[in-house]
């Protein structure tokens, strides 16, 4: 019940059908939080330190929502899809590419459903902009070249109310030395599969989604990890993916030591004919016409985007006549609202799949992918150089 | 007792064990002063507290597309939604204003710039709130704050913080315990020529048009606040103070006395111009004057003696509401 369970609570709920009957973490004090912050919906969820115990006593549970440390991701969803129940699992979905494996081989054995959190796979502004404009109108012409940025300084770390210390016992008993690496789990290898997997890898998984197939190599630098037991706090990774289309570069930044200019994240897509910006960031997510583009009317007209002030005015489109300072260009927009948390229509997908009503957006075989991409920027970066990838390494 | 100005930089040299922390959001600075023998521990608690301001403001925003409030302002009539318990309790606290304030504080304002009479009405069970008329525009900007520096000392409470001050800009103030054992937090307030200095074990707020010039309009009228006026609430929450040093600027005296009655641990103050201040039930044990008369010339501000340390006298709590 950390940051990232409170939010999927707070999403899960905006569907009133949804109940939680149960909440499952080692620590007593997240455990008491989460019942409190249930009891607020008016449901009375039974608390468990140990999650096997919760799949023993729970038999009326149709899911599971795992938002656990990346290195016990594994060992929770296969217990969870063994017993019968429906995971939607956090991304990673291990710190291990083995732990991925297990995970993909356990929905394919049990045939419970298993959604992985790439939340971005079921966001409505990103189904339009793959969907209807790269697919579709292909707005941009061929994609030539795609950069993405995660630039978000992390907090520092995370502390915890003096009063509520976990035993030493129960510390040890699931791998962590103290309360300072159980808080802080996520900078420190055996825990976590990196900040690149945990942070970019949603990037990536976009990148692949977009240009239907997996990369050809990966090469990667990282910077800010002077102690060997924690993960490097910058990193940039370079894919080489050859897409239908021909071959195209990808540049992955992730950065965790810096602000930079408050852009946060995106995903820029650079075509022939047009680029386009995508973000779970309304205010970041923009469309650009190549001057020696096709017209885009029709797609206005369609209301596959919609014009800034300055295209209405562009001598293109009327008589020239004004002469003037050179104006802004001012993008497309993408009209396109999403009025829910990001991992709502994610959470929402499973649910309905649950109901039997369509099909996982990001079922582990699909998310397998984008993990095994990720997984190897490490060994990039360790090795220093270019890796290849072999198409095997993305099948299970 | 230690005074502090309104800026929570104390006049003489900090206490060793007050640490302070910054932080921007809800497009103000918002300031904690964390009094605690462990700087490292008073920095993660700060930061834990950060950390529901954050959360607040993705959920109260109207400028956030997925926020809650967005989600409730693009509902039609008759329609409902699920919030977020913390959207919830900031509704009801602004239901419960708009009652204290006899309509003079509504979130739901900016539906009736739109020439809409609109309302809403909130489902404890479930946590829904109900869209019962078109074209709702709720702006949680006259409350959020205040109830963003309660959420956020109730988490450093949790965290056996025992004495803290929590600033949103220098409009709304937060405390608890004291800067050293034994010492009350104090704030110094009121127009420019008369201040007033008051201990603090609550909330206080202020409000006016000296800053943003005149931006708060009677919900009830659409007339402007008086130009002149500025107005200071102390309450038991934040949100409370927020909300009513708002509707203060506009509600008459007689309206702020009835309401300082109603509830005994509201106190009001309210300037209009340099020279006529009133306090309605103050139980500060600072005595201030019940009301200046006009002709009155109030001690200047600036004539005082520079306190010892050498640091500025008092700016007292500037009307930024």
């Amino acid at each position: 019940m950390g940051t990232q369970g409170r939010e999927l609570i707070r999403a899960a709920l905006l569907d009133p059908k949804v109940r939680f009957v149960a909440v499952c973490d080692p620590w007593e004090y997240a455990r008491r939080y989460g019942q409190y912050y249930l009891k607020n919906y008016g449901m009375e969820a039974n608390t468990y330190a140990d999650f096997r115990e919760m799949l023993d006593r729970e038999r009326r549970l149709d899911a599971v929502v795992i938002a656990s440390p990346d290195c016990v991701h594994a060992e929770q969803t296969v217990a969870c899809l063994e017993a019968g129940r429906h995971v939607y699992c956090e991304t990673p979905m291990s710190n291990a590419i083995e732990g991925a494996r297990a995970m993909v081989r356990a929905a394919r054995a049990t045939g419970r459903l298993l959604q992985i959190g790439y939340q971005r796979r079921s966001n409505p502004r990103y189904l339009h902009v793959r969907n209807a404009l790269l697919h579709e109108a292909r707005l941009i012409g061929r994609v030539v070249h795609v950069d993405t940025s995660w630039v978000l300084a992390l907090k520092p770390d995370r502390g915890w109310p003096r009063r509520q210390e976990m035993a030493d016992d129960v510390l040890r008993q699931h791998g962590y030395d103290g309360m300072e690496q159980f808080r802080n789990w996520r900078w420190f290898r055996g825990f976590s599969a990196g900040l690149f997997a945990n942070l970019g890898a949603h990037q990536v998984d976009v990148v692949g989604w977009f240009l239907g197939t997996a990369p050809r190599s990966v090469m990667a630098g990282g910077a800010g990890a002077a102690d060997p037991d924690r993960w490097h706090d910058d990193v940039t990774a370079v894919y080489e993916y050859d897409a239908p289309g021909g071959a195209v570069q990808v540049g992955c930044r992730m950065l965790t030591s810096t602000r930079g200019d408050g852009s946060g994240n995106y995903e820029m897509f650079l075509g022939t004919e047009g680029s386009l910006r995508t973000s779970q960031n309304p205010a970041q997510t923009a469309v650009y016409r190549d001057p020696d583009a096709p017209d885009w009317a029709e797609w206005v007209r369609r209301e596959y985007v919609t014009q800034g002030e300055t295209q209405r005015l562009r001598p293109a489109e009327r008589e020239q006549r004004e002469v003037s300072e050179t104006g802004e260009v001012v993008p497309y927009r993408i009209p396109v609202v999403v009025d829910k948390p990001p991992c709502h229509a994610h959470l929402a997908n499973l649910f309905e799949a649950v109901r039997g009503r369509g099909q996982l957006n990001c079922p582990a075989d699909v998310a397998f992918v984008t993990e095994a991409a990720v997984h190897r920027v490490e060994a990039a970066l360790r090795e220093a150089r270019k890796l290849p990838f072999d198409p095997a390494q993305f099948e299970v | 007792m230690r005074p502090l100005a309104a800026d929570g930089v104390e006049a003489k040299a900090p206490p060793a064990r007050a640490h302070a922390f910054r932080r921007e959001a809800m497009s103000t600075t918002f300031t904690i002063r964390v009094v605690d023998d462990d700087p490292v521990y008073a920095r993660r608690a700060a930061a834990a507290a950060f950390e529901e301001l954050d959360l607040l403001e993705r959920l109260l925003s109207r400028h956030e597309q997925a926020s809650d409030v967005t989600r409730i302002n693009r509902l039609p009539a008759g329609a409902t939604t699920v919030v977020a318990p913390e959207t919830f309790d900031c509704l009801e606290v602004a239901q419960q204003l708009k009652r204290k304030t006899a309509g003079a504080f509504d979130v739901a304002y900016g539906s009736r710039r739109h020439r809409r009479q609109a309302e809403f009405r909130l489902h404890r069970a479930g946590l829904i709130v109900e869209v019962l008329d078109g074209g709702l525009q709720i702006d949680l900007g006259g409350v959020g704050k205040g109830f963003a520096l309660d959420r956020m000392a109730r988490l450093l409470r949790e965290w056996d913080v025992e004495a803290a001050m929590l600033w949103a800009s220098t409009s709304t103030v937060l405390a608890f315990g004291g800067p050293q054992p034994g010492h009350d937090w104090t704030i110094d307030f009121g127009p420019r020529r008369d201040r007033r200095r008051r201990a603090l074990g609550g909330a206080f707020s202020g409000s006016g048009s000296a800053v943003k010039g005149a931006h708060v309009v009677d919900p009830r009228t659409g007339r402007p606040a008086p130009p002149r006026r500025r107005a200071w609430a102390a309450a038991p929450t934040a949100a409370l103070a927020d909300g009513l040093s708002t509707a203060f600027l506009i509600m008459s005296r007689e309206e702020i006395a009835r309401c300082c009655r109603h509830d005994p641990l509201v106190a009001a103050y309210v300037a209009d111009g340099e020279h006529s201040f009133v306090a309605f039930h103050d139980p500060s044990t600072t005595p201030p004057s019940t009301e200046t008369p006009d002709h009155e010339t109030p001690r200047r501000t600036e004539d005082r003696p520079v306190r010892r340390g050498g640091h500025r006298p008092a700016r007292g709590l500037d009307a930024r509401g």
